[in-house]
C-alpha cells in the first residue's frame, strides 16, 4: 500500500501510537520479565485499514455549512465553489467536511431519495437560505449534485472529503420556516419541553433519540450518502445541536439506559460504515464532534470512553470551541491515541474571535500552538466560512482574506513557530455563548462571576502558553510580549496589582490600552 | 491596561496570573468604594492576553 504523506512527514498520530507502544514494552522490560502485547495486534482488519487510512496527512479539517448554496448564482458548480471552497486550494486544509443536511433546518441537500430536501422537507423554501431549494434542483438536473461536487473538487485537489451530519439541528427553534414536515407531525418525537432550564430555551425541538424513528432518520440519511457516494468517512456533529434526551432539558444527566441507547447507535453506525467499507474496498472513517470533556459527554449520553473502547470512532474532534484556551486536550489524547484514534480541538470562529479581542489570526494561533504541546494531530475550524454570509465585492474579499489567513500556518507546529500568537484566558460573555454551556470547559472569566473584586479580594487564573518563550528569547527571535488586562468598573485603575508565577509588575510599567471587544454571533 | 512583560517569569506551559486591587489606605470610619450603593462590582477583571511578537513578523 502506498504512503499517502508527503515525503518527510510523519504523522503525529502514528508516532504517538508507537512511542505509546514501545513506551508501554520499555515499562514491561523494567517491571516484569514478559514483553508486553502490543495492543494493535488484537485489533480487527477493518480496523487496522481505517487506522492506515486515518494516517494521512491531515492538518486542517475545514466544516463547510453549506450556506454557499443561498447565493444567487450558486445553481452552476463555479458559483457554488468559488467563494468559500475554491480558495481552499493550496492551504493547510486537508479535509473538508461537507455539511449534507445543510447549515440548519434538519433536511438533506444533496439528491436525498429517502428524505425530501430542504425546501420541500419543509412545505417550501424558508425565507431564510431561500435560494438553497432551487440551486440543489438546478445543480441534480444538470447531473452532478452539490455533494458529488464537493467530492470532485476535493479530490482534484487531494484532499479528504467527510459527509457532515448534524445529528440534531434545531435552529428551527428561532428561525422561521425552519420545523420540517416531519416534525410538525410527530411532536412526540421530541424531547419533554416541561421543567427545562431558560438557558435551555433554544433546545425545545430537539429529537429525542430514545425513540427508533429519530434514529432512524439519522441512520438512513448516513447508509444512503455510504452506499451512494465515494466519501472518506462521516463526521457526526453531536453539537449541533448538542441535546438528545429530555433529561438534558432540565439540567440533569441522562440515564444509563439512554447512555446505551446511543452506544447501540453508535454500533449500528460503525456495522454500515465497515459493511459499506469492505463492499467497495476502501475504509470509511467516523469522526465525532464532541463536547469539551469526556464527563461533560456522557452527561448528553456520549460514551466516549466506550466508544473508544469498542472501536466506534476514528477521529475525535475534541469540544465545541467555546472555551478554547480551557479545553482539557490532555483527557482526548491520553485516551484516544493508544486505541489509534486521531484528536483534532474545534476552533469556532465567533468564540476565537471573541476571546482574543477580534485579533482573531493571532488568537488561533496561540489556540494551536498550546494544542500542539498536548498532542493535538491537527486542527478542526468550524464555521470559518460563516462571516461571508450575505457579503460580496470588495467587502467578501476583504472578510475571507481575514478568515483565511490562518489556513496557511495553524496546521502544523513547523509553521506555527515565531509568528505572533496571542494567548489568552476564556471569558464568560453571555449571549450565544450561554446555550452551550452545558458542553463546554468552566471559563475563568470574568472574575467577578464569584464575587465583586474588591480590597484584599483576588482573582487567580490559568494562563497556558504553548510557545517556548525561554528557548525564543534565548535565540533572540522573540521581539517582545504584553500581558493586556481588560479591567471594567475600576475607579482606581493604579489600584490594579497584576502577579505572574510570584512575580509583581511594576505599576510604573503600567500603561493604558483599551482592548478591543467583539460580539459573539 | 498592559504591561511589558519577560521571560522568565512567563514560560511554556501553565502560567499563574494573580489579579488584585492593593490595599488602598483606609481611613478608620470611611465608607469604603465596594460598600457604596451600586459599587458592587467595583472592577472587574474580564480579559487576560499575552500578546508574544516575533522579529520574523
Amino acid at each position: 500500500m502506498t504512503d499517502p504523506r508527503p515525503k518527510g512527514r510523519r504523522r503525529l498520530a502514528t508516532s504517538f501510537t508507537l512511542g505509546a507502544g514501545i513506551c508501554l514494552a520499555l515499562a514491561g522490560m523494567l517491571s516484569c520479565s514478559g514483553p508486553v502485547p502490543d495492543p494493535r495486534a488484537n485489533w480487527s482488519d477493518a480496523k487496522k485499514a481505517r487506522v492506515e487510512a486515518a494516517a494521512r496527512q491531515r492538518r486542517i479539517i475545514f466544516n463547510d455549512d453549506s450556506y454557499e448554496l443561498s447565493r444567487d448564482d450558486a445553481g452552476t458548480p463555479e458559483g457554488f465553489l468559488k467563494r468559500r471552497l475554491q480558495p481552499l486550494a493550496g492551504t493547510q486544509v486537508d479535509t473538508i467536511s461537507w455539511s449534507i443536511l445543510g447549515g440548519w433546518a434538519d433536511a438533506p441537500v444533496y439528491d436525498s431519495k429517502i428524505q425530501p430536501i430542504y425546501g420541500d422537507a419543509h412545505g417550501g423554501p424558508p425565507a431564510y437560505w431561500s435560494k438553497v431549494t432551487a440551486n440543489v434542483k438546478r445543480l441534480i438536473q444538470s447531473g452532478r449534485g452539490p455533494l458529488q461536487i464537493v467530492i470532485d473538487f476535493a479530490r482534484s485537489h487531494g484532499m479528504e472529503i467527510l459527509a457532515s451530519v448534524r445529528m440534531n439541528d434545531v435552529h428551527d427553534s428561532f428561525i422561521g420556516g425552519g420545523l420540517t414536515t416531519w416534525k410538525k407531525e410527530h411532536p412526540e418525537f421530541l424531547v419533554d419541553p416541561l421543567g427545562r432550564l431558560t438557558s435551555l430555551d433554544l433546545y425545545v425541538t430537539s429529537q429525542d433519540f430514545s425513540h427508533p424513528e429519530v434514529r432512524q432518520r439519522k441512520f438512513e440519511i448516513i447508509e444512503e450518502v455510504a452506499r451512494r457516494y465515494d466519501v472518506d468517512g462521516f463526521e457526526l456533529d453531536f453539537i449541533r445541536h448538542p441535546v438528545f434526551f429530555s433529561p438534558t432539558m432540565q439540567g440533569k444527566p441522562v440515564s444509563a439506559d439512554q447512555v446505551e441507547v446511543m452506544t447501540a447507535f453508535m454500533r449500528r453506525i460503525r456495522k454500515l460504515t465497515d459493511s459499506q467499507a469492505e463492499r467497495r474496498g476502501r475504509p470509511l472513517l467516523l469522526a465525532t464532534r464532541v463536547p469539551d470533556s469526556f464527563r461533560l459527554a456522557l452527561n448528553i449520553g456520549l460514551d466516549l470512553k466506550g466508544w473508544l473502547e469498542e472501536d466506534l470512532v476514528d477521529i475525535l474532534i475534541a469540544g465545541g470551541g467555546y472555551a478554547p484556551f480551557s479545553l482539557p486536550l490532555a483527557e482526548f489524547t491520553s485516551a484516544a491515541h493508544p486505541h489509534g484514534v486521531l484528536v483534532y480541538p474545534c476552533i469556532n470562529q465567533s468564540a476565537a474571535n471573541n476571546v482574543s479581542g477580534g485579533r482573531f489570526l493571532e488568537g488561533v494561533r496561540g489556540m494551536a500552538s498550546n494544542w500542539f504541546r498536548t498532542g493535538a494531530d491537527g486542527v478542526y475550524l468550524w464555521n470559518l466560512g460563516t462571516p461571508f454570509e450575505y457579503k460580496t465585492g470588495q467587502d467578501l474579499v476583504e472578510t475571507r482574506r481575514r478568515s483565511y489567513a490562518c489556513l496557511s500556518d495553524i496546521g502544523e507546529p513547523g509553521t506555527l513557530a515565531a509568528r505572533n500568537k496571542l494567548f489568552c484566558v476564556d471569558n464568560h460573555t453571555g449571549g450565544v455563548i450561554d446555550y452551550y454551556a452545558h458542553i463546554s470547559s468552566h471559563r475563568p472569566l470574568p472574575v467577578s462571576r464569584e464575587g465583586a473584586i474588591k480590597y484584599g479580594v483576588v482573582g487567580r487564573v490559568p494562563l497556558v502558553v504553548g510557545d517556548d518563550l525561554a528557548s525564543a528569547k534565548e535565540n533572540g527571535s522573540l521581539d517582545s510580549m504584553r500581558l493586556v488586562l481588560d479591567v471594567r468598573s475600576a475607579a482606581r485603575p493604579d489600584a490594579v496589582v497584576c502577579r505572574v508565577n510570584g512575580k509583581d509588575w511594576p505599576a510604573d510599567n503600567r500603561r493604558s490600552s483599551t482592548p478591543a471587544r467583539a460580539s459573539i454571533g | 491596561m498592559s504591561y511589558p512583560v519577560d521571560a522568565p517569569p512567563l514560560r511554556q506551559g501553565m502560567n499563574a496570573v494573580v489579579l488584585a486591587l492593593k490595599g488602598l489606605r483606609h481611613r478608620p470610619g470611611a465608607v469604603r468604594p465596594e460598600q457604596l450603593p451600586g459599587m458592587a462590582a467595583w472592577a472587574q477583571f474580564h480579559g487576560v492576553r499575552l500578546e508574544v511578537n516575533y522579529r520574523s513578523e
